[in-house]
């Protein structure tokens, strides 16, 4: 390719089979990859022949009639501004709760969540908010798909926040108590299911409600590293020796979290500030299972 | 499969009037260097795998607004791919770890072979690490992914000239780490040239 003598082809050499060994996609992820891409390009080629079908339409219209020139840009701006509108709200509309675009929308917003693990549980925390909007609108409206895509979501972001929250119990508390509060509101949604969907959308809130049991439990149970949330010292791990050895600072589990967790859904932890080295926080949520976290959606692994 | 750059031009022209098959044909083409140079970069194959498909998907995005004008599709592409690795590494503190990829073993060879190899692999990536950030980048595109100098620069940003200057200097440290003289040539090996992911052909 590029050598000249045998000493740059054998670092040529080296570098390929480095590559090859080290640098290849493991077998199935082509498949996947283009399975997701062309899922989009579809979606997009599609849009795109629709406004070709409009415009050349709307290209037609003025041989036939006999309107001023004023009037047929008028009428022109007015079908364009009314395709676009057209297509963002297809576009709205694909990426809705349950629309085929919903869950590159959710993979996409993992990628804007800051770095810094408070920062970050607040972002996780302000998703899990959003995708409880979307499942309260969707239960409203009776649609069955869209409760369980949004539950589904919001079941990974939580998962996903606790796993970015590590053993900081004060961002932990945190989390804990934002699902608390979901958890009533859960609760809520379900009682009032139009009676259309009501097996189906109370049969998967109640699986979420499960869930979020189980979270909360976990993550009280599992033995957070004392301070872990104000630590002095940064650059220094949490010791695993002292885990769970001091009563205050790991919550106790309780077996009913949706009533006690109610009277107090915010936490003013905010200034308690984690240790800026921290885990990062898991990739994004992957459809995969092969290499992504244990699945853990409806299925609560106390 | 190869691909000239007139091809990979017709190809980006039907994909841009919506050819869906010809959208296929160039994710075809350049899924593997681009995963590869993603994977050079990103620690966990998983994630090489999301960042790769949200490359694509970016591609479909910005098709639209892509120009021939001299700009060769592979370096524009790479530019997309470029960015994603730039800001996710920002925002998720990942850094390279060469030595944690994972390494797929090859089924034919015996144990002893076997520890060989990856000897030989470990070296590379201790000498990788040893480069700088431009010269490493250099060789990421131009050797694992594949691209044209010129492709290469249009990546990086800079000029022709600076990434063949960047090679040269990274292919003498890389001889150097590895202690690879001129009459070295690993045992069992003819002197051809490798298999090369890429497009282009102009070296």
């Amino acid at each position: 390719m590029f050598a000249s003598t045998a000493g740059e082809f054998e670092i040529e050499r080296r570098l390929d089979a480095f590559a090859r060994a080290r640098l290849s996609p493991l077998p199935g992820s082509k498949a996947r990859t283009r399975a997701r891409v062309m899922r989009e390009a579809r979606l997009v080629f599609g849009a795109q022949a629709q406004a070709a079908a409009v415009a050349s339409v709307v290209g037609r219209m003025p041989a036939t009639t006999h309107r001023s020139p004023f009037i047929r840009r008028g009428g022109g701006l007015l079908l364009a501004a009314g395709l676009a509108l057209g297509l963002a709200g297809g576009a709205m509309a694909a990426s809705d709760a349950g629309g085929p675009l919903y869950p590159t929308r959710i993979w996409f917003e993992t990628f804007a969540l800051p770095s810094n693990p408070s920062d970050r549980a607040n972002a996780e925390i302000d998703r899990l908010s959003a995708r409880l909007t979307e499942i309260t609108d969707a239960a409203k409206r009776g649609d069955q798909a869209a409760v369980e895509a949004a539950l589904l979501a919001y079941q990974r972001i939580a998962d996903e926040a606790f796993a970015g929250a590590g053993d900081d119990s004060a961002l932990t508390e945190r989390l804990a108590a934002a699902l608390g509060t979901h958890v009533t509101v859960l609760q809520g949604v379900a009682a009032n299911v139009p009676a259309q969907a009501r097996e189906a959308i109370e049969r998967n809130i109640t699986r979420a409600i499960d869930h979020n049991d189980a979270t909360i439990e976990r993550s009280r149970s599992h033995p957070a590293a004392p301070g872990a949330g104000s630590n002095p010292n940064p650059g220094s791990e949490p010791n695993p020796g002292s885990n769970g050895t001091n009563p205050d600072t790991t919550p106790k589990p309780t077996k009913e979290p949706s009533v006690a967790a109610t009277p107090h859904p915010t936490q003013p932890a905010h200034a308690a500030d984690p240790s800026p080295t921290a885990d990062p926080p898991k990739g994004p949520p992957s459809e995969k299972s092969d290499n992504g976290p244990p699945e853990q959606n409806g299925k609560p692994t106390p | 499969m190869t691909i000239d750059d007139a091809a990979i031009e017709r190809l980006v022209g039907e994909a841009r009037s919506g050819d869906e098959w010809a959208f296929a044909m160039i994710f075809d083409h350049y899924h593997e260097p681009v995963y590869r140079f993603i994977a050079s970069r990103i620690q966990r194959p998983s994630d090489a795998e999301d960042l790769t498909q949200l490359v694509f998907v970016k591609v479909l995005e910005a098709l639209p607004r892509y120009e021939s004008r001299g700009v060769p599709f592979g370096g524009w592409l790479f530019r997309l791919a470029r960015n994603a690795v730039i800001d996710y590494v920002r925002t998720r503190h990942d850094h390279t770890e060469l030595e944690s990829v994972i390494e797929r073993a090859r089924g034919d060879a015996g144990p002893d072979e076997v520890a060989i190899v990856r000897q030989e692999l470990d070296a590379v990536a201790a000498a990788l690490e040893k480069l700088t950030d431009e010269q490493r980048e250099a060789v990421e595109l131009r050797f694992f992914a594949g691209l044209s100098a010129r492709e290469a620069a249009e990546a990086m940003g800079k000029q022709e000239g600076t990434v063949r200057g960047l090679q040269f200097r990274a292919i003498a440290a890389l001889r150097r780490e590895l202690g690879i003289e001129d009459g070295q040539v690993a045992a069992g090996t003819e002197f051809r040239a490798p298999r090369r992911v890429g497009v282009t052909n102009d070296g």
